[in-house]
């Protein structure tokens, strides 16, 4: 038999592991050298800029009002990720714990939500979006990426609420907390490793979208920053070294976030691996059934 | 403080399971009652019911005069301690305790001086400031417990919370809780699948056993006067031996003719007499046998009426031992599905009488503990 422990298959199991890591490495290296390069340096074969030109950066967020759609960015991120784990809270704690009739039917349809890719609601979203008067408004896309976050977060939160044992929430409502309190007292700071996953999947998602705001946004004064960058295409030329630089610049929130979070969010990832957590005050218990 | 009733009470979960069977049981003021049962017997449901964690699918729970039924557990006022503690693994010591008293709404400084307080009776000053991940299972036991009475509720649950302690620690805590009653006067339900700790901590004991109230009362009574074979063989440790007999005249107070083969009969003794007065004779019936009723005798010297059996293997539990025998008996299962197979009898001996496996010895009876019941319905005959 192989064996993953033999000195043979760690040296490959690490040959691979810097293979793949190179491979991911590679594009974001080559889009940082591409956004030091001039523009004429853009199409010639080397990896590396002849002249260095650091200030892309200034040019891009200036020339091209980049400033504008990062905060447009940051608005709809931040609003949509706020809304869509407070919803997602609320809903998995019922899922979880207030078992109602219909409640797995629900659940059910719930999911549906994750089979459809939002490019081939583009159209009727469009639609809806002028019928209810969120076309062109930034808040409107956040309750869009709201509503298309919640199935994943609801799924990602209540499996984790699964594995907590049910008897906190019941001591919790023994104890006088209200449920809302119960939620955010108890059982949130105990999902905190879940919380954090949550937040950087949809900050990844919805700072990076490119086709619904594409769609539901008009004016340029409302563009986010993919829509914005798109916008650096010209007919006849177009200035890849900016648009790497922009890029690049785009990429910082998402890369900070990722840092400040990275251990909470490799809790999350791999929760429920094991069978008791870091923190067994309470042995893994059934869940409740709810009150009457 | 608070008087409990429960008033004809049923539960039928969604899947038909009926866990709970028309059961009543009045709970004193005050009074410390124990639910004792084998493994889904409906102790933890009708403790669940109580505190208001499942709904009841009819009947009524009354506490302090008024119907529960529809009601919130929080606005209940019963506190629970679970088996596995449910400690809010994020808080300190000190916010576990306070987290009822902050739902109250209560005063900071009266919080700190209830959480002072109850944490000087469980000794558990010195860990105000730690989280439970790093206390022990006895401390974090005492968290939950402190949590429970700081409140001052009028009802106290106890849902199996020493099963997860070690033996030792165990005893001590139960030892403390029966202490704790004593000083709070709480009226207190506490659920255990352990005989042992249901004996040792009621003042009453209430035995269930497949969602039905088989019988209640003090621990003596349950021990002395069980009402069922369910009883009988449910209390005592080791449980009692179930055999099918029939009583026959004869001696000063009667015969007991074990149902195995012509050597098998056994005098009753003066003290048991009264037990066996109202029992038909010559009609089969089940005799129970508290192990330390049943003497062994030298088969050399006793007399040949009585039934023999062999000595599978030996228990040292100093000062005693119990030497499990076996013999050509019809052994009674009484329903315990927890219980141990039938065909062998336990007698509870002296450490310093020496048995070895294979030695052959007579049985006899002596003392009170002989029973006996009818054999269709499994009830006491008196």
């Amino acid at each position: 038999m192989f064996d993953l422990r033999s000195a043979w298959a760690k040296t490959g199991l690490s040959i691979l592991a810097v293979a793949i890591a190179v491979t991911i490495v590679l594009p974001v290296a080559w889009i940082g050298a591409l956004s030091l390069k001039t523009g004429r340096e853009v199409y010639n074969q080397k990896f590396l800029p002849d002249e260095w030109v650091p200030g892309n950066y200034i040019t891009a967020w200036r020339e091209f009002g980049l400033g504008g759609y990062f905060v447009n960015s940051v608005f709809v991120t931040v609003v949509s990720v706020l809304l869509t784990i407070v919803v997602a809270l609320l809903a998995a704690h019922a899922f979880t714990w207030l078992r109602f009739p219909g409640s797995d039917v629900v659940f059910t349809l719930l999911l549906l939500g994750i089979m459809i890719p939002p490019a081939a609601l583009v159209l009727p979203l469009l639609i809806e979006a002028r019928h209810l008067g969120f076309y062109n408004d930034l808040f409107g896309l956040s309750l869009v990426y709201v509503a298309f976050g919640l199935p994943i977060s609801i799924l990602i939160f209540r499996g984790f609420f699964a594995g907590i044992p049910g008897e906190l929430v019941e001591s919790a409502r023994l104890d006088g907390a209200r449920e809302w309190k119960i939620l955010f007292r108890v059982i949130v700071p105990v999902a905190r490793p879940a919380v954090v996953t949550v937040t950087i999947l949809l900050f990844l998602a919805n700072w990076n979208d490119f086709i619904l705001a594409l769609v539901l946004l008009r004016d340029a004064e409302t563009y986010t920053l993919p829509v914005g960058i798109s916008q650096f295409i010209g007919q006849y030329a177009t200035p890849h070294e900016l648009i790497a630089a922009a890029s690049l610049i785009g990429s910082v929130p998402v890369f900070i976030l990722y840092l400040v979070l990275e251990r909470k969010f490799q809790q999350g990832v791999t929760a429920g691996a094991l069978k008791g957590r870091a923190d067994d005050a309470s042995a893994r218990g059934r869940g409740c059934r709810g009150t009457p | 403080m608070a008087e409990i009733s429960f008033r004809d009470v049923t539960k039928i979960y969604g899947d038909g399971t009926e866990a709970v069977t028309s059961l009543s049981l009045d709970i004193a003021d005050g009074e410390f009652v124990v639910l004792v049962g084998p493994s889904g017997c409906g102790k933890s449901t009708l403790l669940r019911m109580l505190a208001g964690l499942e709904a009841i699918t009819s009947g009524e729970i009354i506490v302090d005069g008024s119907v529960v039924n529809q009601m919130h557990p929080r606005d209940r006022d019963v506190a629970m301690v679970f088996q596995n503690y449910a400690l809010y693994p994020h808080m300190t010591v000190f916010a576990n305790i306070a987290f009822p008293l902050r739902q109250a709404r209560m005063n900071t400084a009266e919080i700190r001086r209830r959480v002072t307080e109850v944490a000087g009776t469980l000794e558990l000053t010195e860990h105000l400031k730690r989280r439970p991940a790093s206390l022990s299972g006895g401390q974090r036991q005492r968290v939950a417990i402190g949590r429970a009475i700081v409140r001052q509720p009028k009802v106290f649950l106890l849902d199996e919370p020493l099963s997860n302690l070690d033996a030792k620690l165990r005893v001590q805590m139960r030892g403390e809780l029966a202490q704790l009653h004593t000083t709070l006067g709480v009226t207190t339900v506490f659920v255990t699948h352990d005989q042992t700790e249901a004996m040792t901590l009621g003042q009453r004991v209430a035995v269930l056993n497949d969602g039905e109230l088989r019988q209640v009362g003090t621990p003596g009574e349950l021990y002395h006067r069980p009402a069922d074979l369910f009883v009988a063989g449910f209390i005592g440790s080791p449980s009692m031996n179930l055999l099918k007999a029939e009583l026959r005249p004869g001696g000063d107070s009667g015969r007991l003719a074990l149902d195995s083969g012509p050597a098998g009969v056994m005098a009753i003794p003066e003290a048991a007499a009264a037990l066996c007065a109202g029992a038909p004779v010559e009609t089969a019936l089940v005799a129970g046998i508290r192990p330390e009723s049943l003497l062994l005798r030298d088969p050399a010297t006793a007399s040949g009426d009585l039934p023999r059996a062999r000595v599978r293997f030996t228990e040292l539990v100093e000062p005693e031992t119990y030497v499990h025998l076996v013999g050509d008996f019809s052994g009674v299962d009484p329903g315990d599905p927890d219980a141990p197979p039938r065909d062998t009898l336990v007698a509870r001996v002296r450490s310093d009488r020496v048995f070895a496996s294979g030695d052959e010895v007579a049985l006899e009876i002596g003392g009170t503990g002989l029973h006996l019941f009818d054999i269709d319905s499994g009830r006491t005959l008196r």
